[in-house]
């Protein structure tokens, strides 16, 4: 049967939103990367991103294979590709490494090896990335074959690591000010990329806030706050489009955060104790989940399907009554991930995902 | 300078005055050199301490790491020609083929120096025949990996393959970590132990080492 987009939008907006009615199943979120989506196509990296009719192509076909609800553009969201923004803007592609099954990276702590490196920093025009180019024109042509909103991402820190390094974190504690300096100009340099998809694509109807220094492994809320979560109010000034946090660490600040800072959504597996979540929605029943405890190191990739089952079931009954959740593994699909694992997934949703749910 | 004010400045992560500190214990105080390290690592030891408790974060760890550093620079002469030098263990650490995180593999090195371990940190995206190259060329007992990407984690399992086929498996205990990890991938892939963070790591590759 063929993907019907439009019921696929409409559920995931709506779960999102904390609306039930015309909601017929709780959505499924993946996130798809190259490496996953190299695996599917059979093809490289580099082929993916030869132009934007093969990547729009590539990633239509690969979140429809696996049924997801969604499709993303992983170079739109904050993290190799705005690395990558900058290493283009300050002639340091060098630091930049493509790979012919998985992402692009860069070496961390090449592009702000030193302190003139971040006096110097030029922040980079997104409309000039050929990257970013291809990135909008992808974006485009998802939208015009699916009728799917694209939405986009943003988040400080993780390009902080990405610029700066191991050096960032020595800098929280000896040179603040010099680290609030890069932190300020990646933000500029996201607003650039945000008022380019306003221009080229269109509105966004939600951002996909990756927020790594909301982890207690990082670093303490306070400096979370500091060297992140002010950067997102501001952001939130500027930007109409409701915001979800995304966060694949460990030990998150996921209450903390929604407690200082206003997120639709949280979106991520730890911690890995069911009974969190169950608290977390009672707690704050006007954030979504996506997710929960469904990790893509654990029954996806060393299970079975009947694993995987038992766990979206788990999440299911749990999470969905009411609305505001939507099934979604943490965090991009690995290369040696079974597919039939993964193919469980949308599976156990029709089994027991539809509306009212029951065993709950 | 007494030992309680080594580990204090440690504790306190006093870069800047640690150099002069351990000088003034070892040239001025006359002080043995492995009390003197002794004394770092108990400032080490609650550093660990206070991360595992949420007082210190990994900003706090990066500079305890780069205090101890300096502090080791400095003492390693002495070390090296104290009569009651002795064998160290040794530990092979690198982030796998395709993988260029490094922070928490770099911290892991610097701590490990501390406790007394000899390092070789073969750095980032290495691959595993230059692993097994360094295993065989340093007798090392300990290889310890690092793999922040879900995509590099089967990385391991090629190490893993590599130093059986080159007959140094069982001669060395395969330890990793990283984000993607657990114990039950970790051992899939055919890893000995996993730590969740560096501290545990080191926890575990000094219970592996009988220290």
């Amino acid at each position: 049967m063929p993907h019907d987009r439009t019921k696929s939008v409409i559920r995931f907006m709506k779960t999102l939103a904390g609306q039930v009615r015309g909601v017929d199943r709780v959505p499924f979120f993946a996130i798809i990367d190259e490496q996953f989506i190299s695996r599917i196509m059979g093809i490289t990296t580099r082929e993916i991103l030869s132009s934007p009719e093969t990547y729009a192509n590539c990633l239509i076909k690969t979140a429809d294979f696996i049924k997801a609800d969604t499709i993303q553009i992983p170079s739109a969201y904050a993290g190799p590709a705005e690395a990558y923004a900058f290493a283009e803007a300050n002639s340091k592609m060098d630091s930049i490494q493509w790979y012919d099954y998985k992402p692009l990276a860069i070496k961390q702590g090449e592009v702000c090896k030193t302190e003139e490196d971040i006096e110097k920093l030029e922040i980079p025009e997104h409309s000039k990335i050929d990257l970013w180019d291809t990135t909008y024109k992808t974006a485009n042509i998802i939208r015009e074959k699916t009728k799917f909103p694209q939405g986009m991402g943003l988040g400080i820190w993780s390009v902080v690591q990405e610029l700066r390094g191991i050096n960032a974190f020595k800098d929280i504690r000896k040179n603040p000010d010099l680290l609030l300096k890069l932190c300020e100009k990646i933000y500029k340099s996201q607003l650039d990329s945000y008022n380019n998809w306003i221009e080229k694509v269109g509105e966004s109807p939600i951002i996909m806030y990756t927020g790594y220094a909301f982890n207690k492994h990082m670093m303490s809320f306070k400096d979370a706050m500091k060297y992140e979560g002010q950067f997102i109010k501001r952001f939130q000034k500027e930007i109409k489009s409701p915001f979800f946090l995304h966060n694949c660490g460990t030990r998150p600040y996921f209450r903390e955060a929604c407690n200082e800072i206003d997120f639709i959504a949280v979106n991520g597996s730890h911690p890995l104790n069911i009974k969190y979540w169950i608290d977390f929605k009672k707690d704050f029943p006007k954030v979504t989940i996506m997710g929960a405890n469904i990790d893509v190191s654990r029954e996806l990739f060393t299970g079975t399907p009947q694993d995987v089952e038992e766990k979206v079931k788990e999440n299911i009954i749990n999470l969905a009554p009411g609305g505001r959740y939507i099934v979604s593994p943490i965090c991009c699909l690995p290369w040696g991930v079974p597919i039939p694992n993964v193919l469980a997934i949308p599976e156990a949703i029709e089994k027991y995902g539809h509306y009212p749910i029951k065993g709950a | 300078m007494d030992y309680e004010q080594l580990t204090e400045l440690i504790v306190e992560l006093e870069l800047d005055d640690i150099a002069d500190a351990v000088k003034e214990a070892l040239e001025a105080d006359g002080k043995d050199p492995f009390d003197i390290l002794s004394a770092l690592t108990a400032g080490m030891d609650e550093v660990g301490h206070r991360y595992d408790e949420e007082i210190y974060y990994l900003a706090d760890l990066m500079l305890a790491a780069e205090t101890m550093k300096v502090a080791l620079e400095v003492l390693k002469p002495a070390l090296a020609s104290s009569e009651k030098v002795k064998d160290k263990v040794k530990v092979v650490i690198a982030t796998v083929k395709g993988d260029n995180h490094d922070i928490g593999k770099n911290l892991l090195g610097i701590l490990l120096m501390s406790e007394g371990f000899e390092v070789y940190d073969l750095g980032k995206d290495v691959d595993a025949e230059k692993i097994v190259s360094k295993v065989k060329e340093t007798g090392a007992s300990i290889v310890g990996l690092s793999s922040l990407l879900s995509m590099t984690v089967s990385q391991i399992e090629v190490v893993h393959e590599a130093l059986k086929n080159a007959g140094l498996r069982d001669k060395v205990n395969l330890i990793v970590g990283g984000a993607p990890l657990n114990m039950d991938l970790a051992k899939r892939f055919g890893a000995d132990d996993f730590a969740e963070d560096t501290i545990k790591g080191i926890t575990h590759i000094k219970n592996i080492a009988g220290i």
